[in-house]
């Protein structure tokens, strides 16, 4: 999947989740950016971007991730 | 998985204005209108977490701000667990308003159950709830294995019920709240096969007599049962659990079946307000026989005799008839005349169903909402007890538009799946 794509996947996945659509993705973006962006809305989101491209994350990867381009290195790598 | 509860396929998918009819009905509320008949309409339709959490969000804050819900019943529903409910409560709220209920969850700390119950001015006593759901998992049990000792298992179980009892009087003692007793879904996989369930002593033997001794209480000591035991055994306890979670942020079980769970407590909630339905009102043509009567004729219609589409609306047959024997009213109402729609009851060898099974027999050519009508107010009950079974998805679309407090759930169109909706 291009990167292009991604952003543009996880743009609407964060609407969704956050009920935000002035939300821009890039990859920097982090917890500290978004309101309401707690460990149980990141846990939502997480499972609405696996649901959404029909991958999985084990643990440990989700533990480490820091911000949006994380996210975005870790789905490459599984998609 | 099977989908059917995964994604509750017996509501209608989400509209496709949903999020405008949503934003529309918060505006009303901040207005002072009445929105909780469309927040109902909202709810009864198969929404994903994210929409859950949306339309939670507006029914918290019309609840909070004191407006009107109306028909909606406010209810103040508190949930104790050993788990993290935080993704429960949305759904709650949405399944509460589904069933007819302003629901108010109170959410004291995480696994704070104990503390929550026996102190008297803990969080929970304090806000006097209706009803105190006592939401724990197999975790939460003081279990302790003793492989093929049965005296030490039973006096294990014993612990078990003790420790609900205190838990129970601790509420009993700070309100008058009633309490929602769950069933525990055990682990998916066994340690010795068959014989986790022969042996005394092992975790499946122990939550085994754990559920069935909280089946016995429940019916003595009017406490309310809430079978997840049963539902988590429908879906299959492989899908039910979700280790990962669990380890990751403590939830219960799988987010798939948040909804389908939120669903049953806000069904088991909506009975104690009196809310459930009692009447069944049946389409009959490719509904409880295969074909049009009006049309294939007596002997054209599929009933039973080793077809499989007659199977299939036997079935839906046998169902309304086990129904009626636990007091659920019988009725139908079919687009046909009512001679013509009468003679499979009358002369059909195959018919399980017979004209003395139905209490009020609309066959006529009104349409289906002015008979649904008609049969409320025959037999002098509201609406919202009214459940409406018909394989044509228009006249289903126009129950649900006309009259949103009848239940119409979705059929597939393989009527061998008819009966489980």
């Amino acid at each position: 999947m291009e990167e292009a794509q991604i952003y543009a996947r996880l743009d609407e996945v964060f609407h969704d989740v956050f009920d935000d659509d002035s939300i821009k993705v890039a990859p920097d973006l982090s917890a500290k950016d978004v309101d309401g962006w707690d460990s149980l809305t990141h846990i939502r989101l997480i499972l609405t971007v696996e649901k959404a491209l029909k991958i999985r994350f084990s643990t440990a990867q989700v533990g480490k991730l820091q911000n949006v381009g994380d996210l975005v290195e870790l789905i490459k790598s599984r998609v | 998985m099977n989908s059917l509860y995964g994604e509750l396929q017996w509501l209608p998918r989400a509209p496709r204005d949903f999020a405008e009819r949503l934003k529309a009905a918060g505006g009303a509320s901040a207005a002072n209108d009445s929105s909780g008949r469309e927040l109902q309409a909202l709810a009864n339709h198969a929404l994903d977490l994210n929409c859950l959490m949306k339309l939670a969000k507006v029914i918290e804050k019309a609840r909070a701000s004191g407006a009107d819900l109306h028909p909606l019943v406010p209810f103040r529903l508190a949930v104790l667990s050993n788990a993290t409910v935080d993704l429960l409560t949305p759904a709650l709220l949405a399944g509460g308003a589904r069933h007819g209920i302003a629901l108010e969850v109170v959410e004291p700390s995480y696994d704070q159950v104990a503390q929550e119950a026996l102190t008297p001015d803990s969080k929970v006593n304090s806000s006097k709830p209706d009803t105190v759901l006592f939401a724990l998992d197999f975790r939460a049990l003081p279990l302790r294995l003793s492989l093929g000792d049965a005296e030490t298992a039973a006096a294990t179980v014993e612990g078990v019920m003790g420790y609900f009892q205190a838990l129970r009087s601790g509420i009993k003692a700070n309100s008058s709240a009633l309490c929602i007793f769950q069933t525990f879904a055990p682990p998916a996989e066994t340690l010795f096969g068959s014989l986790d369930r022969a042996l005394p002593g092992t975790m499946r033997f122990l939550i085994d007599a754990v559920n069935r001794s909280l089946a016995e209480n429940a019916l003595q000591s009017g406490d309310v049962l809430l079978d997840v035991a049963g539902l988590a055994e429908t879906v299959g306890l492989a899908d039910w659990h979700n280790t990962r979670l669990w380890n990751i942020a403590k939830f219960p079980f799988s987010d798939q079946f948040v909804p389908l769970y939120a669903d049953h407590v806000a069904r088991t909630v909506a009975a104690i307000r009196g809310k459930n339905r009692k009447v069944l009102i049946l389409d009959l043509d490719n509904t409880v026989w295969g074909g049009v009567i009006g049309d294939d004729g007596l002997e054209g219609i599929k009933i039973g005799q080793g077809d499989a589409t007659g199977e299939s609306h036997l079935a839906v047959q046998r169902m309304a008839l086990d129904l009626r024997q636990c007091g659920i009213v019988l009725a139908v109402s079919s687009k046909n005349s009512d001679k013509i729609a009468r003679a499979p009851f009358e002369k059909h060898p195959e018919m399980l169903l017979k004209l003395d099974h139905i209490a009020v027999f609309q066959a006529n050519w009104n349409d289906k909402a002015t008979n649904i009508q008609a049969i409320a107010d025959e037999l002098n009950l509201g609406l919202d007890a009214m459940v409406f079974l018909d394989d044509n998805p228009v006249e289903r679309g126009l129950v649900r538009q006309l009259l949103p407090q009848v239940a119409v759930p979705e059929l597939p169109e393989e009527p061998a799946y008819m009966r489980a909706r």
